[in-house]
């Protein structure tokens, strides 16, 4: 059972496999960036790019439909934009991290030839 | 025409490829995507029609963007795109001039997609409207709107053009039928109010009752009938012209409130209570002398002083020479075009006949004229034959019928009474004789 769907991003784009395939490059070069970003802003207790950040991911675990983190991604933006819970965020973002490299590595051998 | 360029400026290189991909679905729309405020500002200068702003930025905020793309083109339509619905912060971006807001979900692809379909129509529209503006202006270039190249009219031609290049108000004078209308078009439309509308109202067409709605709009609910909030004349001029026709037939009393609204530059709806303050160049038209409307005490002499501004007095067709001939001419070509016939000729003996009659009705009669001899003409030339006089004031009747010259005396002084509804100086001057002789006519009923 995969951790991701393409269904939202196809019902967007139609079936378009090449505007897919950028799509997916997109992610998977951009993903681990914002995923720097956030354990930086962290580390350095700077909410405002946390919350930035996250918000930003946001979209695009929505569109491909990353259940375990959809409800995650937006405690994360929620807590770092209110500073509430702060001592919630290390745990919820080192799952995100977790969870995200399992979703960019099925990705990875789905779209290896396309790529 | 320019292309419709639209651009999307989303952070988030994923989601804005996505849009962009979408969009770009029609091929009559130029996408390009910008992932900072930065890149957007900065070319500006494509000209885009439509800008879909991400509201979270990077480098800056959507506020801050929507502000330097307002500063650098008012004609952009900006729609924002926001990943979380703040109805406080939509409201604020729709008072400042956004023209969507739209939530990031499901829907926005589609959302966008109709409110752009909605913003190329108005642009259309816009395009139009503009378009036909510049094609009216053309038409009523001073030299366009007006033929001819007499001495009285070069005159008319100077006063109009130092009209257009103020804000004073212009009260034309004139016989019926000599371009009032024309004139004031005209200074409008060479003025810097060109671009902003020209209304006209005939007062006298107007009935009594109706006058102050139709010149200050009303109120739902005013008065019996006013089932819907209506504007007046003068908020549509509002920034433009408004031209009001045959003022001296104003009542009175409207005469009294329009005084108040020109000293105040404001007014109020029938029946509402919301001051309407109001940029409006005023220009009056009568065929009456208005000095005399005060003198007999139909018009008030405070709204004379106010309205008479410039006065420009248009010249009768019968003391222009060659310009009926110009005109004449004029109408011809109007006519062919209009029949999508040849252009008919005129024979020296018709433009001879053209040139002795003395067109009571002025140009508009002579327009009647042209017309009726160009469908009368054989050949395509008009000739003498082709020419008929049958004008409503009767002067080419009057001729006809013989009479004695102390007949011929009579009828001309009768005919100038009723003219200038019985005011003897004023005919007196005007046929250059003793007002005695007029008084000794009337009281042994000679006349």
């Amino acid at each position: 059972m995969k951790t991701y769907s393409l269904d939202r991003i196809k019902a967007f784009i139609g079936d378009d496999q090449e505007m897919l395939n950028k799509l997916v490059k997109i992610f998977l070069e951009n993903g681990p960036q914002i995923l720097s970003l956030i354990h930086n802003s962290l580390v350095s207790k700077d909410y405002q790019t946390l919350t930035f950040q996250a918000h930003k991911l946001k979209t695009s675990i929505d569109h491909f439909n990353i259940k375990n983190l959809t409800s995650e991604i937006r405690l994360i933006e929620d807590y770092a934009r209110n500073q509430t819970n702060l001592e919630l965020l290390p745990s919820l973002i080192q799952n995100l991290e977790q969870e995200l490299q399992v979703t960019m590595n099925e990705l990875k051998i789905d779209f290896k030839t396309e790529l | 025409m320019n292309p419709f360029r639209i651009f999307i400026v989303e952070d988030d290189e994923f989601y804005g490829e996505m849009l962009k991909h979408h969009l770009s679905k029609n091929p009559d729309y130029e996408v390009e995507l910008y992932l900072t405020g930065k890149e957007c500002v900065a070319n500006l200068h494509k000209k885009p029609s439509v800008i879909s702003l991400d509201f979270t930025l990077p480098d800056t905020t959507g506020y801050e963007v929507m502000k330097k793309i307002r500063e650098y083109d008012q004609d952009i339509s900006i729609i924002i795109v926001s990943g979380q619905e703040e109805i406080a912060t939509a409201v604020k971006l729709l008072k400042e001039g956004a023209y969507d807001y739209l939530e990031k979900n499901d829907e926005t692809k589609d959302r966008l997609w109709n409110s752009l379909i909605k913003i190329k129509e108005n642009i259309g529209l816009k395009q139009e409207i503009s378009i036909l503006k510049e094609e009216i202006g053309k038409k009523y270039k001073i030299d366009k709107a007006i033929k001819g190249k007499s001495q009285p009219i070069k005159g008319i031609f100077d006063l109009i053009e130092k009209a257009a290049k103020s804000n004073i108000t212009v009260s034309l004078s004139g016989e019926t039928g000599t371009g009032k209308e024309l004139a004031a078009r005209a200074i409008h439309y060479n003025s810097s109010r060109s671009k902003k509308p020209f209304i006209a109202i005939n007062v006298s067409a107007v009935p009594r009752e109706l006058i102050e709605s139709e010149l200050f709009g009303h109120e739902k609910g005013s008065f019996t009938g006013a089932q819907t909030r209506k504007l007046g004349k003068f908020e549509i001029a509002n920034k433009g012209t408004l031209f009001l026709d045959e003022i001296a037939e104003m009542d009175i009393n409207m005469q009294t409130k329009l005084l108040r609204v020109l000293q105040e530059r404001e007014f109020s709806r029938v029946g509402g209570h919301e001051i309407i303050k109001i940029d409006v160049r005023l220009i009056v038209a009568t065929n009456k002398d208005l000095s005399e409307e005060v003198h007999k005490g139909n018009l008030r002499e405070d709204l004379y002083y106010r309205l008479l501004g410039l006065p420009i007095e248009m010249p009768p067709l019968r003391h222009r020479g060659d310009d009926i001939i110009v005109l004449a001419k004029y109408f011809l070509e109007e006519y062919a075009k209009e029949n999508k016939v040849d252009l008919p000729s005129i024979s020296s003996g018709a433009s001879e006949k053209l040139l002795k009659y003395p067109y009571p009705g002025n140009v508009r009669e002579l327009k009647a004229i042209i017309e009726l001899a160009a469908v009368l003409a054989n050949d395509n030339i008009i000739t003498e034959s082709d020419i008929s006089f049958n004008s409503a004031h009767g002067t080419s009747d009057f001729l006809i019928e013989e009479d004695t010259l102390q007949g011929y005396e009579r009828k001309i002084i009768k005919f100038y009474l009723q003219k200038y509804n019985n005011n003897v100086l004023h005919v007196a001057k005007k046929l250059d004789i003793g007002k005695s002789t007029i008084y000794r006519m009337l009281k042994g009923n000679e006349i």
